[in-house]
């Protein structure tokens, strides 16, 4: 199998910098990134042979990355301990359950540039690490391109019912968290 | 009247809990009747709407960005087709 193996690695050589930076800004941890970035191209040499050249390398290596990444998340979710959910951002609502107006009152200067602003989105990125791990693991895997929620809720055995759940508090948490961080200063960065 | 009004209208934490509910899947006809006459009457659900909807365009967009600079991987690549070569 020597033409194949020359053939990722030409891949290799192009394009482990772009994975890597990719999966260490989802996994934080170094050496994690590593075997899974190693993990991608031995798979991906497992099964060149599925591979149509109109897609581009780069696009296949990527979703076999994100697949990766997406059972590292798995793995996540299953190891850290359960957490009640219920009680996050209940600072959020007054007894009765009415948002208190310190936290509904705060507005947003939400205009396109903000969506592709480096300093925001690196805001975003803290506040979905500041979130505790069996939410944030939820939330990366959520978003990690487009995954629908019903594979999400497969993948880590839980109802859709509890997946809403977790999904409503981790947006009330990352809604405080970027308005300490972000839209309560008035940056205008 | 009062109580009656207390078990229909939905408080904020239900109202929020729907409204995230609906980027997912479709809300039922009483479940929308009830976050749209929330909504006619509480500030603070209205704005949460606008944040949550932008959170979400946000958290899409976010899939794809990668935030750290780029390294150098001259040893893992390294690493790699030792493995490679070694299969």
């Amino acid at each position: 199998m020597v033409a194949a193996t020359d053939e990722i690695s030409s891949w290799v050589k192009a394009y482990t910098a772009d994975l890597y930076a990719y999966t260490l800004s989802k996994v934080e941890n170094k050496l994690t990134a590593e075997d899974i970035v190693q993990n991608t191209f031995l798979s991906a040499l497992e099964s060149l042979h599925r591979f149509e050249s109109k897609s581009g390398p780069k696009t296949w290596l990527f979703s076999i990355l994100k697949n990766k990444i997406a059972d590292y998340y798995r793995q996540k979710y299953k190891q850290v301990e359960n957490f009640s959910v219920s009680d996050a951002a209940d600072g959020l609502f007054d007894e009765n359950g009415r948002l208190k107006a310190s936290y509904s009152s705060i507005q947003w200067t939400t205009d396109e540039e903000l969506l592709d602003n480096p300093d925001f989105i690196q805001a975003l990125h803290l506040c979905i690490e500041a979130l505790p791990k069996k939410m944030s693991t939820v939330v990366e895997l959520k978003y990690l391109d487009g995954t629908d929620s019903q594979s999400v809720c497969q993948k880590l055995e839980i109802s859709q019912a509890n997946f809403w759940q977790i999904m409503h508090r981790a947006k009330l948490l990352l809604k405080t968290c970027l308005e300490n961080k972000w839209f309560k200063s008035g940056s205008i960065s | 009247m009062r109580r009656l009004m207390n078990a229909v209208m939905l408080h904020c934490l239900k109202a929020t809990y729907l409204i995230e509910k609906s980027n997912d899947a479709p809300l039922g006809i009483v479940e929308k009747a009830q976050l749209n006459m929330h909504l006619s009457i509480c500030n603070g659900c209205r704005n949460y709407l606008k944040q949550n909807r932008f959170l979400e365009r946000l958290l899409k967009r976010h899939a794809h960005t990668t935030l750290t600079a780029k390294q150098d991987t001259t040893a893992l690549e390294v690493k790699i087709l030792d493995e490679l070569h070694g299969k």
